[in-house]
């Protein structure tokens, strides 16, 4: 469905995307995640060509999307987008958003483009606020405007990047679930996210971009328990590391404290280790390599990371 | 503006009574010792008057009409004024004012281009007039139907076909010389230049310009002669040419009446002069038309104007934010100097300068220069609500399938309108009011056209009053509409919100 190939960029001489090679299979739900930087939001949008590749081809159905004479507009049609800051229509109330393409792009009559509006609306739970205007919805609310506005052009592919990112946590789910109900229609999707159980859960593939390339490619099971090269064994263990932090400081705050410490932290540990299982012996060794760099780069305190030693000594 | 320091000066006028302790008849010099006397910025006499009486004081007024209402509430002692005008107030308010002495000489005459050939032959026509009494015979007829609160007829002159046009420039608030009646430039100067012009084989085409812009006129080419009731004593418009003189005039002061009785008091008899005050200002020689006829080229300009600034606006915009950096820092250039100049400046600049030779409406200068203006600080203030506008709602549109323009026109501009609009409200009302100076250059608007009745009412309070009125009641309007197409682009209120609940 979309075939990229050789695809680079660059902004003022940094070269961003060196040599992005990837294909993506119709009904795929393909999770980006990677370092801060590493080109995962220029990636998406020269799928749709928000930014002009510096070279390279991106196939979409087999139209080249980088010709010079391609219809942008009709490929964009066909890609729904749903960004990190919603970016909702602020002069139109939440219908409106909705509707509005359908009526300006696709000539939709108006009573019918309502129609359709009000359904999706209804999809992500929202049919209520149908009057309301952008600026009186919380951010989950937003974002899931947002991706009702994406849905009402009939896109074969979504992109998403970091849906979630801008989000209160309290708001994290309910937009999650909008998007894990979509991927079980059957829609392609790619979704950029720092969400890792999320991508863990939804996604039929993950794509690990690191270096200005697709460092790592691989079904989820594979990159978040099994990863092959060192910069995805790095990052995704340091994800799972700072992931323990974040449940052993529930611990220590007592939100999680129902009697069930011990179960949580075998939980942990097993998770923790998990992406260093295939240095064997040396699982420690590079266990406590990541945490000094962690220490250093200031993710984590002294204190954390004497608690992190102090429990990975019980395996 | 002009009709807001009109304003004050009347308030300030008015709160003033008379001062006390007024026992010395005024009869002399001797008797000015001390005493505020009103002095006209065209009055050219002061030095004569000071040497007279060093310790007199003066005060400076910019119309007779605002001196008079100041004497006869007692803010002043005496006004230094011509005779012929004395004589005419005296006349037209009976008992109130007398002439207590004169104390110098002057002549009347007009004022020409320097070294123009014109000069020769018109002085040669007025030495002819004078000579066999004509000119002494046209000033007794004015004279005397102004004290009678006539006016004459014109006379009627063949002009043939071919005839060169000699274009005039008249300050026309001076009765008898030159002033409004009818919607018509009449009294002695049109009358003298006229036969004169005719004589001379031209044609006689005056047009109507403030005090000072009638100079600028004559100095920059607009005009061939320029008129007024100007007394040169001994040539003090060193710019320009002054012709042969066509009467002799007395400079005096004029003061109160110590006798006057006053016009009876009581409400009664407030009610009838304030009927009277209207019937002067709205009713005589149906001057209303000529205050309506200012008020509606007051509108027309302030249109128009909006009308291209905004247009302008764009344009501005698309320089000030273009990539291409020359372009740019034309636009920066371009919007600081017009920020930073006066409008009066910048019309003046445009008509005399700019427009100097070309044969352009002032009404059409006025736009321009208003416009310009306009362009600039809307042009920014389109920026800035540009600007506001977050960048991510133009790339959700592109991802949508919209083109850049449409999104633009679509999503950006509402929002960015909608954010700029009381700023922009803001502006217009100011232009409206701005407007007023344009009497500065040839165009008869509201303001202008109240200065003129003004002149020949010898009163303040009407015009002023009504003036002021209008120009509010006209920005409230301005303001109203422009808070009505807020409204309908706000998506928080309006139409839109209840077609979605529908
Ligand atoms: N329009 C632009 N002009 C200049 N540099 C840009 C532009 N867009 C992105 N970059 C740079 O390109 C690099 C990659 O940016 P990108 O946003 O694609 O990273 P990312 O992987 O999405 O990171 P994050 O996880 O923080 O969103 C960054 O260093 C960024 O500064
Ligand atoms: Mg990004």
């Amino acid at each position: 469905m979309i075939s990229v190939r050789h695809l680079k960029k660059g902004f003022g001489g940094v070269q961003v995307l060196k040599d992005v090679n990837v294909e993506i299979g119709k009904g795929e739900v393909v999770s980006i995640i990677g370092p801060s930087g590493t080109g995962k939001s220029t990636f998406l949008r020269c799928l749709n060509r928000l930014e002009k590749p510096d070279s390279g081809t991106i196939l979409v159905d087999g139209i080249d999307v980088t010709a010079p004479k391609a219809d942008l507009a009709a490929v964009r049609r066909r890609m729904g987008m749903v960004f990190q800051n919603f970016n909702l229509f602020g002069n139109l109330n939440v219908l409106d958003n909705v509707k509005a393409a359908q009526c300006d792009i696709l000539g939709t009559p108006k009573e019918v483009a309502a129609r359709k509006a009000l359904e999706l609306l209804a999809r992500v739970g929202l049919a209520n606020k149908a009057d309301a205007l952008p600026d009186e919805l919380s951010g989950g609310q937003k974002q899931r405007v947002a991706i009702a506005r994406a849905l009402a052009m009939d896109p074969e592919i979504l992109l998403f990047d970091e849906p979630t990112s801008a989000l209160d946590p309290t708001m994290v789910g309910e937009v999650l679930s909008v998007i894990k109900d979509l991927a079980k229609t059957g829609m392609t999707m790619l979704i950029v996210t720092h969400e890792m159980g999320f991508a863990r859960e939804v996604s039929t593939r993950v794509l690990y971009m690191d270096e200005g390339i697709v460092y790592e490619d691989g079904t989820p099971d594979e990159i978040f328990s099994h990863p092959q090269k060192p910069k995805t064994i790095e990052f995704v263990g340091k994800v799972c590391l700072k992931h323990a932090l974040d449940m052993m400081r529930l611990l220590r705050e007592g939100i999680l404290s129902d009697g069930r410490v011990d179960e949580i932290e075998a939980q942990m540990l097993l998770r923790l280790s998990e992406p260093f299982e295939h240095f064997g012996d040396g699982k420690l060794n590079r266990i406590a390599a990541t945490l000094r760099d962690m220490l250093s780069d200031g993710v984590i305190t002294e204190a954390e990371s004497q608690q992190i030693a102090h429990i990975l000594g019980g395996l | 503006m002009k009709t807001i320091c009109a304003l004050l000066i009347l308030l300030a006028t008015v709160g003033c009574s008379r001062r006390a302790g007024e026992t010395v008849r005024i009869e002399g010099p001797e008797q000015l010792k001390g005493r505020h006397v009103a002095h006209m910025s065209s009055d050219f006499h002061k030095g004569t008057l000071q040497k007279l009486q060093p310790d007199v004081v003066f005060d400076p007024y910019s119309e007779y009409a605002f001196a008079f209402e100041s004497l006869r509430n007692g803010k002043i002692d005496a006004i230094s004024i011509g005779k012929t005008y004395a004589e005419i107030w005296t006349a037209k308010f009976p008992g109130e004012f007398r002439v207590a002495f004169d104390y110098a000489g002057d002549v009347c005459c007009f004022l020409l281009r320097k070294n123009s050939s014109l000069k020769a032959r018109l002085d040669a026509e007025i030495r002819k007039m004078n000579a066999d009494g004509t000119t002494e015979a046209i000033v007794r007829k004015w004279v005397e139907a102004a004290k009678k609160g006539t006016v004459p007829q014109l006379p009627q002159v063949e002009v043939p076909a071919n005839a060169p046009e000699i274009r005039l420039a008249c300050a026309a608030e001076s009765e008898p010389w030159c002033f409004v009646a009818d919607g018509q430039v009449a009294g002695v100067d049109i009358e003298i230049l006229t036969l004169a012009v005719n004589r001379l084989g031209a044609r006689l085409s005056p047009k109507i310009y403030s005090w000072g812009g009638m100079v600028d006129c004559v100095n920059g080419g607009r005009c061939e002669i320029a008129c007024g009731g100007v007394y040169t004593a001994g040539n003090v418009f060193p710019t320009v040419d002054t012709s042969e003189k066509y009467a002799d005039e007395r400079m005096c002061i004029l003061v109160r009446n110590e006798d006057y009785g006053g016009g009876g008091s009581g409400v009664a008899a407030f009610a009838k002069s304030l009927k009277a005050s209207f019937v002067r200002t709205f009713v005589v020689e149906s001057r209303w038309k000529m205050l309506a006829n200012g008020f509606g080229i007051t509108l027309l300009i302030t249109f128009l104007s909006a009308l291209f600034g905004t247009a302008l606006a764009f344009p501005v915009w698309l320089a000030r934010t273009s990539r291409v950096r020359l372009v740019s820092s034309c636009a920066r250039v371009y919007i600081s100097i017009l920020q930073g100049t006066p409008v009066l400046v910048l019309l003046m600049i445009l008509f005399y300068v700019v427009f100097g030779k070309a044969d352009i409406n002032g009404l059409w200068v006025a736009v321009i220069g208003f416009g310009l203006n306009l362009s600039a600080y809307a042009g920014e203030m389109l920026r800035s609500g540009i600007d506001s506008v977050p960048r991510g709602q133009t790339e959700a549109a592109l991802a949508l399938g919209y083109t850049p323009q449409r999104a633009f026109l679509r999503f950006v501009l509402p929002q960015a309108v909608r954010t700029v609009l009381p700023v922009y409200r803001g502006e217009l009302i100011g232009l409206l009011k701005m407007t007023s100076i344009v009497g500065y250059i040839a165009i008869c608007d509201l303001t202008k056209a109240s200065d003129l009745v003004r002149s020949r009412t010898y009163e303040s309070f009407f015009p002023i009053i009504t003036t002021a009125f209008i120009y509010f009641v006209a920005s409230w309007a301005l303001a109203f509409a422009l808070e009505r197409l807020g409204r309908r682009l706000d998506p928080a209120s309006g139409s839109k919100r209840k077609e979605g609940a529908a």
